[in-house]
């Protein structure tokens, strides 16, 4: 049973290795993938300079700014530059749609600005390339290619008959063809996508400590991808009367799985769960805060409530003799207003965005490209997850600086008086913001549906081929 | 004209009784049906933004405005009347809204519209702390691309083709009837040449079917009237386009299964390989640096204190606006404070707007080396003409841009007018408030033509290979059949 497995699984390679045409499109393939692995590299490199040394510079000006008031200091305000990660070379991910610098000044939680997208025409919109690019879109047009007709031939040449009688049965048949489709094909991506792996290595600095298991999930994950489609293709190709069925129907599935799909998921969910404009959203905060408030106006309610309350804490008649600058806690308490109203507008509107993705990544369910994608962005630290986490942790970082110049202004300062300077020590006081990947163990749990679905996908996908090839009657196989 | 008419009569049956190929048609129309839907939806969205945006800014413009009639003896009138008087205040407190109104074809192509904004709040402060700002979007969504019904003609047309055409020789070879054709009187290339023609047929009245459905469902004007016809005109040429190359790929006279690689081999080569390759070539952010633009977002560091410092700015400023300088001195002196912000803002836009300006002449320069690759290939030209009458391309979002800086211009201006006159704002200035007047990109009909004409080129290069080839291996006796 064992060597019959393997005699047809060597007898595929055979076979796959023998045709000029597929050879041609894999080395299409591999070359395109080592295009990709060359862009993605000078891309990174590129980003990272031209961020490394913004970000240096930004900082250098924050440090060496003149002994001014801490609040025009903080007003003066800092950059937040989206670091490039080590793994966007392999997948660039939200990239290109996602802006990569905020500007972080007091009262205001900025957009982040600048999406690489919009300054390009209509290219852009039909995908950068990308390794990740290759593997989840072209490889399984290769699979195909090279399993369309790896039954049906057989088939017509009536060689299938001739491996009935030896007493080979049909799942036999397709699961050593599956065996042999997936071996060629992992001995021509492997070599590729090692030596794009040690280009990588070898060019650039490490990612972190979990840089190997990210690399070896993604390896995984990719894996699991072509085996499902390795299985789906010898599957067709047993079930369908001919080779050229065999192959409209697989392209027909990848069409709507790798182009439709994703498209139509991601339309149909911002339809479902419509984003506030931006109108709107800077509305409904200033809404909020000016029934607060003001940061800049001691004279309103919330104002003269606090005075109050502040008055008679401390036992004293009036602001002045606060033993702090009641202006200066006025404004932070104006911030920690604003920023309670900021959370309630952002949390809502990332809350959206998660509904709109989560509802991309229900695809995932039935879709591995859907999962494979989502994956692939999540492990590479290019997704949407990231990006948020990344506004959030800036918006930390934002209000902790904000914070420290206005309890400065607090107690090193006198009612009124704006003339007070704080010196550099305050501001080399405030760290310079270092963003942390998110760990690994959320990013799988948040991808947990995709890995569970791709596993599910793979099991479910193989018992239900053998259960339906096994049932075919014997008259059907010829 | 005959043997067409029989052979279509013939194919015609044969569609008929196809049920597959009947299939792939209605379910290309329901995509391009949702197509339409969508764009609708996502172009009546941005619309009613607008129009809230509209009506929220003209009450806020009036609520602003009434202040100049407020009574000054109560602490919150006098506030009111000082945003209204005052032009300093004015500058500071009037908001306007610049507004890139969508075009009517925006809604079948939507383009780059998700992608830049579309609308900006803009007053006569710092031009570029405004500018820079973007519409919320999910960038998953925008990385996957908009449903619209130039995605369907663009990406599932030319798949509807090469169902309908990809074994129109081969075919016959398989069946075997290939040898009876041939001793038909017709040439057996006139035969292939007619079925073609029947498919490139079926595919336009299809094509004319679903673009009127789009007009009538997208509520488009009568003035629309041209953009209609060049409409027909581009996804018509695209259709041709790929006729021409399938009758090219089965002109080569291999099996069903080779056609059907090349054919698709073609479709992912202009959709899927070079787009991609061209975007990661020019994807390096050293081309065009945003980080160069981070400078001009920031909060600059303010003007000095002492009066000195703020009459030398104002001398650099009236050496270049010189308009703006005031003989009597006596009214000049009296907002002196505020003159010189205005001035030290103006000038601080001034001193940015090189680099500003050198960092979008390097994004259009790429813009233009890509596009001149992208001629080549019709997906992405279709795609950009497409575009182009949806006003939705990159060349769009620089005129709004440019329409923007130019209407910034004028709200200083109507500000600065009173201000360095040391007069207040009157009723009469108000009822001359800047309207924000967008320019359209002159160059659309030249675009059209150009990208048409090498739409067209790569369609008779194809058609004439391919016919070539066809006749030429039907002329010889060798060739087995």
């Amino acid at each position: 049973m064992i060597s019959n497995l393997f005699r047809i699984a060597m007898q595929e390679i055979t076979v796959v290795y023998r045709s000029r045409v597929i050879l041609l499109m894999a080395g299409i393939i591999l070359l395109l993938v080592l295009t990709a692995a060359w862009g993605g590299y000078r891309n990174y490199q590129t980003a990272k300079h031209i961020r490394d040394e913004a970000k240096a510079s930004k900082r250098a000006q924050w440090l060496q700014q003149d002994p001014k008031h801490p609040h025009v200091a903080a007003h003066f305000g800092t950059f937040a530059y989206k670091p490039k990660t080590w793994f966007s070379m392999f997948d660039d991910g939200l990239d290109n749609y996602a802006g990569a610098y905020a500007y972080l000044e007091p009262h205001r939680q900025n957009d982040f600005v600048f999406k690489p997208a919009e300054g390009h025409g209509a290219g852009i919109r039909f995908g950068q390339l990308s390794v990740a690019l290759v593997l989840q879109l072209l490889v399984p047009l290769l699979v195909i290619f090279m399993g369309f007709s790896t039954v049906t031939r057989e088939r017509e040449q009536g060689t299938l008959k001739l491996l009935f009688s030896y007493g080979i049965t049909l799942p036999a048949i397709a699961a050593g063809k599956v065996i042999g489709q997936y071996a060629a094909l992992m001995l021509l991506l492997l070599p590729v996508l090692t030596l794009t792996g040690a280009f990588f290595v070898a060019m650039t600095p490490g990612a972190g400590s979990d840089q190997a298991l990210r690399a070896w999930l993604l390896l995984a994950v990719y894996a699991g991808y072509f085996l499902l489609f390795t299985l789906l293709t010898v599957f067709v190709s047993a079930m369908a009367g001919t080779g050229g069925n065999s192959l409209l129907i697989l392209l027909t599935v990848w069409i709507v799985a790798c182009i439709i799909m994703p498209k139509a998921a991601a339309n149909i969910a911002s339809d479902r769960y419509p984003l506030p404009a931006q109108y709107s959203f800077r509305e409904g905060i200033q809404r909020d805060i000016t029934q607060g408030i003001d940061g800049h106006n001691t004279s309103n309610e919330r104002a003269q409530q606090m005075e109050k309350k502040l008055l008679q804490q401390y036992k004293v008649k009036t602001v002045r003799e606060l033993p702090f600058n009641f202006e200066g806690y006025i404004m932070q308490a104006g911030e920690t207003y604003s920023s309670m109203v900021y959370d309630k507008h952002f949390h809502q509107l990332q809350h959206t965005l998660l509904q709109q993705d989560r509802f991309c990544r229900l695809a995932a369910i039935i879709n591995p490209y859907a999962a494979v994608q989502g994956l692939s962005m999540g492990l590479a630290a290019t997704d949407l997850n990231t990006h948020i986490d990344f506004q959030q942790k800036t918006e930390t970082y934002r209000r902790q600086f904000v914070q420290k110049m206005n309890e400065d202004m607090m107690h090193h300062s006198k009612l009124g008086d704006w003339d007070y300077k704080a010196s550099q020590a305050l501001y080399a006081s405030v760290p310079d913001f270092q963003y942390q990947l998110l760990p690994l163990k959320r990013v799988l749990v948040f991808y947990r549906m995709e890995l569970f679905s791709l596993a599910a996908l793979l099991l479910l996908g193989s018992g239900i081929f053998y259960f339906i090839l096994k049932r075919v009657p014997l008259i059907t196989r010829l | 004209m005959k043997t067409l008419l029989l052979i279509s009569a013939r194919e015609w049956k044969l569609l008929n009784r196809n049920i597959l190929q009947l299939c792939i048609i209605v379910l290309f129309a329901a995509a391009a049906l949702y197509a339409i839907h969508y764009g609708n939806a996502v172009i009546d969205r941005q619309q009613e933004t607008v129009q809230y945006i509209r009506q929220q800014n003209a009450q806020d413009q009036q609520r602003l405005i009434n202040g100049l009639g407020a009574d000054t003896t109560t602490p919150a009138g006098l506030a009111a009347w000082e945003k209204a008087a005052y032009p300093s205040k004015v500058r500071f407190f009037l908001n306007y809204y610049a507004v890139n109104e969508p075009a009517p074809f925006a809604r079948l192509s939507i383009g780059q519209r998700d992608v830049n904004a579309y609308y900006l709040q803009l007053n006569a402060q710092n031009l570029y702390l405004q500018l820079f700002r973007s519409e919320i979007a999910n960038p998953r969504k925008l990385l996957a691309g908009n449903f619209d019904l130039s995605f369907v003609i663009i990406y599932l047309l030319p798949l509807l083709i090469i169902a309908f055409t990809y074994n129109l020789l081969s075919d016959e070879q398989e069946r075997g009837t290939l040898p009876l054709l041939r001793m038909q009187p017709v040439p057996v290339q006139q035969i292939i040449l007619c079925k073609l023609l029947f498919w490139l047929g079926i595919t336009i009245a299809l094509l004319f079917i679903i673009s009127c459905i789009a007009f009538v469902w997208s509520g488009m004007p009568v003035t629309a009237a041209g953009s209609m016809i060049w409409w027909l005109l581009v996804s018509g040429s695209y259709a041709g386009c790929w006729f021409a190359l399938l009758l090219l790929i089965n002109a080569f006279h291999r099996s069903s299964a080779v056609n059907a690689l090349w054919s698709l081999g073609a479709w992912l080569l202009f959709l899927v390989v070079v787009p991609a390759l061209l975007n990661l070539a020019f994807s390096d952010e050293r081309q065009a640096d945003p980080t160069k633009l981070t400078d001009y977002i920031r909060r600059q560091q303010g003007l000095g204190e002492s009066k000195q410092e703020k009459v030398e700015v104002l001398e650099r400023f009236y050496k270049r606006y010189p308009q703006y300088r005031n003989n009597d001195t006596a009214a000049a002196i009296r907002f002196l404070e505020f003159q010189a912000y205005s001035a030290y803002v103006t000038l601080t836009d001034a001193a940015a707007k090189p680099g500003v300006d050198a960092y979008y002449r390097k994004v259009w320069r790429r813009q233009r080396q890509m596009a001149a690759f992208n001629l080549i290939n019709p997906a992405v030209n279709t795609q950009h003409l497409m575009n182009t009458l949806g006003h939705t391309g990159i060349e769009d979002a620089f005129a709004f841009r440019a329409s923007i800086s130019a209407f910034h211009e004028r709200l200083c201006h109507f500000c600065f007018e009173p201000l360095f006159a040391g007069r207040m704002m009157t009723k009469a200035d108000f009822n001359n408030l800047p309207v924000f007047r967008q320019l359209q990109p002159s160059t659309a009909i030249g675009t059209l033509l150009r990208g048409l004409g090498w739409l067209w080129l790569l369609t008779i290069i194809a058609a004439v290979a391919g016919w070539r080839r066809l006749r030429n291996s039907f002329s010889t006796p060798t060739v087995n059949g």
